[in-house]
């Protein structure tokens, strides 16, 4: 059995592109949230939740693609 | 019956193994929530549990994967077959308890096809393994896991540190805390939608040995519920000792950073299992505590940890490979049955003397937390070096003392 190098490097890419992106992207929306919540201009509060709100969604959303991606969607 | 005594005991030391991979991954999800505190350890590790059962019964796809493209076992004879699976796991099991005595965080997955491996080139010689398939499924993964999670780490560490570097530390400790469980928590999901399935997969295998059941067949419910309450098991009796290294030992944590690499490995993990990578969630999680450690300028990785972890997961393969075979040889000598219960009769001996030895220096959750301390001369290494640099500042190399004690004197003398 010979190595499929075309195949490894594309997995490898994926998995690099979406760890980036939601192993960087959500820890750094709920950094932003965090940081509104303690600030005192007006509007943060609601901006703060929302954007924690938002990184709930997207952890459960990678969940869901993830776990039922094939019967729901085909990927 | 002879054959179903068999089948028997290699689903009871599978089980085992679920158990040993269970308690020896605790630490992957929940190390860096019990270190910061952001969880105290026994409810950190029931909800671990918890979240393994649930895990383990969300997909079934890597256990249809499991030992194909790695070993190839057709035309073995049904006993033969199931032997080599024993053999696999006893080696696999054995190399678990022992990294965990040692506290050394390492993969189970790579000590389950080492300890296949070691058996089948015992079984079958050289030509039974496909080496193609392991260098893609199993090498190359392993090299790339912590690059990978340690650069995505580092990245997520980085940007958040620079987002919240005004945050005040009651702020900072509160708001992570709810980001740390959360991400802990997923986690675990990913944990248990991968690793429970390898031992379904080793279950499955022996079953289709036996003839109970048919290549084609769907997995059964009893094994899935059987493997998933043996995870869960395991990840609630903790492996403190991994635990205390990976939260403590390797870099002391803070909660941002705690969140950033359980976000990291949690998505990592949930990704490669989709795509069928198989990154070993030990070596993910590793690399995003190390990236993280790095991305912070007010805390230092400890390389020392980090050197020995590195040896581990270095050997893992071909030390679990070579009990797998010794067990195989052993189990020659006596039958497939008596060898069978030979084998099982070791391990069981091994396992109990490697926790007697650990009773020696208990690690558990009232001491899971306290501070890393380094052995005797690493520190006095350290503490040399910094008095090297201390006399450096106050007398450079350049300029030994002596001459410049007699100089003084000298012009003390002249004058």
């Amino acid at each position: 059995m010979g190595i499929d190098f075309g195949a490894l490097a594309i997995a490898i890419a994926s998995v690099l592109g979406v760890g980036l992106l939601l192993g960087a992207g959500i820890p750094l929306i709920y950094g932003v949230g965090i940081r509104s919540l303690e600030s005192e201009r007006p509007g943060s509060t609601l901006l703060g939740r929302s954007l924690l709100g938002l990184c709930v969604l997207l952890a459960l959303a990678g969940i869901v693609v993830i776990v039922f991606g094939k019967q729901l969607f085909g990927i | 019956m002879q054959e179903l005594a068999i089948l028997a005991i290699v689903v009871i030391v599978a089980l085992a193994f679920d158990f040993t991979n269970g308690f020896h991954d605790t630490a992957n999800a929940m190390a860096p929530s019990v270190a910061t505190g952001a969880l105290k350890p026994k409810p950190a590790v029931a909800l671990s549990a918890v979240l393994n059962l649930v895990g383990a019964f969300l997909s079934i796809e890597v256990a249809k994967t499991v030992g194909s493209g790695i070993v190839d076992l057709t035309g073995v004879d049904g006993e033969s077959l199931m032997l080599i699976v024993l053999c696999g796991l006893t080696g696999a099991i054995v190399w678990n308890v022992l990294t965990w005595l040692f506290g050394l965080p390492s993969s189970s997955s790579h000590a389950l096809f080492g300890g296949l491996i070691g058996a089948t080139i015992a079984a079958l010689g050289v030509t039974g393994v496909l080496w193609g398939g392991v260098a893609q499924k199993i090498l190359i993964p392993a090299l790339l896991a912590p690059v990978i999670a340690g650069l995505v780490a580092f990245c997520g560490t980085w940007l958040v540190q620079r987002v919240t570097a005004n945050l005040s530390e009651r702020g900072e400790k509160r708001g992570f805390r709810m980001g740390q469980i959360g991400a802990a928590s997923l986690m675990s999901l990913a944990h248990g939608t991968n690793d429970a399935q390898k031992t379904m997969g080793v279950i499955f295998l022996a079953l289709v040995a036996h003839g109970s059941l048919d290549p084609d067949a769907d997995m059964p419910l009893w094994v899935r519920v059987v493997c998933a309450v043996a995870i869960a098991a395991g990840t609630y009796m903790g492996g403190w000792r991994v635990i205390r290294t990976l939260g403590k030992g390797i870099v002391d944590i803070s909660p941002r950073q705690g969140m950033s690499a359980d976000f990291s490995s949690a998505s990592i993990i949930l990704t490669s299992s989709h795509l069928g990578l198989p990154l070993s969630t030990t070596h993910v999680a590793s690399g995003s505590v190390i990236g993280s450690g790095l991305a912070r300028t007010d805390a230092k990785v400890r390389w020392s940890v980090a050197r020995r972890m590195l040896i581990a997961w270095l050997i893992t393969l071909p030390a679990s490979g070579a009990i797998g075979a010794l067990c195989f040889v052993i189990a020659g000598l006596f039958g497939h049955l008596w060898g069978s219960i030979v084998v099982t009769a070791l391990l069981i001996a091994a396992c109990a003397a490697m926790w007697l030895r650990s009773r020696m220096s208990h690690v558990g959750s009232h001491n899971v937390t306290e501070e890393w301390e380094q052995p005797k001369k690493e520190r006095k290494r350290e503490i040399d070096r910094e008095l090297s640099a201390v006399a450096s500042h106050v007398a450079p190399v350049s300029r030994p003392r002596k001459r410049k004690k007699r100089k003084h004197r000298r012009e003390g003398g002249t004058a």
